[in-house]
């Protein structure tokens, strides 16, 4: 992790590894992933207008979360003007203040295996991500794919054992 | 190593396929085992838990995100926009570019042949070469007598194909597919392209595998070496043969010979054909990696002490002739034959 003035490439590096993280953060919250994305947007741009301030003691990731934080509140503090909604503004003020780490909610490991899923051979992945993501059994993996359950089986056996080695060293 | 390694994968997979009843009877097995690492456990069902949330985890575009976002932090001088005279040319030159290269492919796709494999099979090229077509295969390239007057022997093609190459050092023998290319002077190769995704493997001698695009250094792949390259994440993945490979070489052990072909049929569509109704269930321990080409994996079988498997091979298509697998003592022989029109794999005798 780097400390200090950030420039334009360290800054692309970033938002590459760190934007989809923020936005599903943002997401879980909020529950709007058009939004989301809008409060992502806005935290790296604020980011970047800050950049001169990151201390030496500052990491990056820790400010970029802190920003987004932030932004969360400056979000929900905007509902309350436009809606009244004095209550449940409060309410999200004080969960967005005691917001835990990103990482700590899993979203890193999540991340990081979604990462890891794209390496993987395309037909390993499509059912992987049929029953991981889709929530799909084996049995409607396999009518669906019209491929044996063996082979599903097989085939998440492969994917596992592949995110293993992929992420090892990492989570 | 492996096999405890199989028997964790077991426990999630079977768990979940089988629900909580197989699992406890693999946890007791797992538990009792010597070679069980609690660590290694640990790391598998971080995983595999996690990997749970992917449900909720979504995925924006990255690049358009970060397009958007440099935009805004580049905003521009608001002015009257005044477009410059190179522009204008500029701009008129692209439409007379566009314009003739429509012409252009108008005018040279006469001059081209394009072969579509409707079952696998294998033709001649016209260097000589040999190419053999996977079912659904198509191969487009210069009818012979604009072939012969170009500086690189070129094809295209989509769907799979082994590529045997006449040697001619001054030429080179070059296949592509949408996003790649593998170039040879005189080798053996296998190549895949489907959509976005393509993959080489080289049989014999060495071939380059590189990105039309850039999109990778090229690679240098000998005998036995591989790459695949998906164009959707523009992952380049090599398969190199000395090396425990990151994506792939799982060890499938504990499959019943009618799982391992059901398997096998899946994984080589219109190569290997299994009839599902097909009786066969002796519970041998079959160990062979799925993760290489067919006639690796047929001669492993072959190779194999437990059973007595022999084959005979055409155009790619094989016809098992005989299987003969032992387990505990009980003895099955079947004889199998496999058609290549009706696909059908027939239970001929037991």
């Amino acid at each position: 992790m780097t400390n200090g003035a950030l420039d334009r490439d360290e800054f692309r590096k970033l938002f590459q590894e760190h934007y989809n993280l923020i936005c599903n953060y943002l997401n879980k919250r909020i529950g709007d992933w058009e939004l989301s994305q809008e409060i992502a947007q806005n935290t790296f741009v604020k980011l970047w207008e800050k950049r001169e301030e990151i201390t030496i003691n500052t990491s990056r990731k820790s400010y970029l979360f802190q920003i987004a934080r932030n932004a969360l509140i400056d979000h929900f503090r905007s509902q309350k003007i436009a809606a009244g909604h004095a209550e449940s503004y409060s309410s999200s003020m004080e969960e967005s203040e005691h917001m835990p780490d990103i990482d700590e909610e899993g979203f890193g490991v999540t991340q990081q295996i979604a990462e890891a899923v794209d390496k993987l051979k395309p037909k390993t992945r499509k059912i992987f991500l049929l029953s991981k993501k889709e929530g799909l059994t084996y049995d409607e993996i396999a009518d669906y794919l019209d491929i044996s359950k063996r082979t599903v089986e097989y085939n998440m056996k492969n994917a596992l054992q592949q995110l293993k080695e992929l992420l090892e060293g990492k989570i | 190593m492996s096999r405890i390694r199989d028997k964790i994968l077991d426990y999630f997979i079977r768990s979940e396929s089988t629900g909580d009843k197989g699992s406890e009877v693999l946890d007791k097995e797992l538990s009792e085992d010597p070679a069980f690492d609690m660590d290694e456990f640990v790391k598998y069902e971080k995983i595999w838990n996690a990997s749970s949330d992917l449900k909720e985890f979504r995925k924006a575009d990255v690049d358009v995100a970060l397009s958007a976002v440099e935009a805004r932090i580049d905003t521009p001088q608001t002015s009257v926009r005044v477009i410059p005279m190179w522009q204008k040319w500029s701009a008129a030159a692209m439409i007379v570019i566009v314009l003739g290269f429509g012409f252009y492919r108008w005018f040279v796709s006469d001059r081209y042949v394009t072969y579509e494999a409707i079952v696998a099979e294998s033709i001649v090229l016209p260097d000589s070469s040999i190419a053999h077509l996977g079912r659904g295969a198509t191969l487009r390239y210069l009818k012979p007598g604009y072939f012969s007057g170009a500086e690189v022997r070129e094809f295209y093609l989509t769907g799979d194909g082994t590529f045997e190459v006449r040697k001619d050092s001054s030429k080179l023998f070059s296949v592509m597919s949408d996003h790649t290319a593998v170039d040879a002077l005189g080798t053996i190769f296998h190549y895949e392209a489907r959509d976005k995704y393509s993959s080489t493997r080289s049989i014999e001698g060495r071939i380059r595998f590189r990105s039309r695009f850039g999109h990778f250094d090229h690679q240098h792949l000998t005998a036995g070496d591989g790459a695949s390259f998906d164009a959707e994440t523009k992952t380049m993945v090599p398969y190199m043969m000395d090396e425990v490979s990151v994506v792939g070489n799982l060890v499938v052990s504990k499959m019943t010979v009618n799982d391992l072909l059901l398997i096998m049929r899946d994984e080589f569509p219109g190569e290997f054909v299994v009839d599902q109704t097909a009786d066969l269930r002796p519970e041998v321990v079959i160990q062979v990696n799925l993760d290489q080409e067919l006639p690796d994996i047929i001669s492993a079988l072959q190779e194999s002490d437990q059973m007595d498997f022999s084959y005979d091979e055409e155009g790619g298509i094989y016809t098992i002739t005989r299987l003969l697998a032992e387990d505990q003592g009980w003895v099955a022989d079947y004889t199998y034959e496999m058609y290549q029109n009706d696909v059908d794999f027939n239970h001929l005798s037991e």
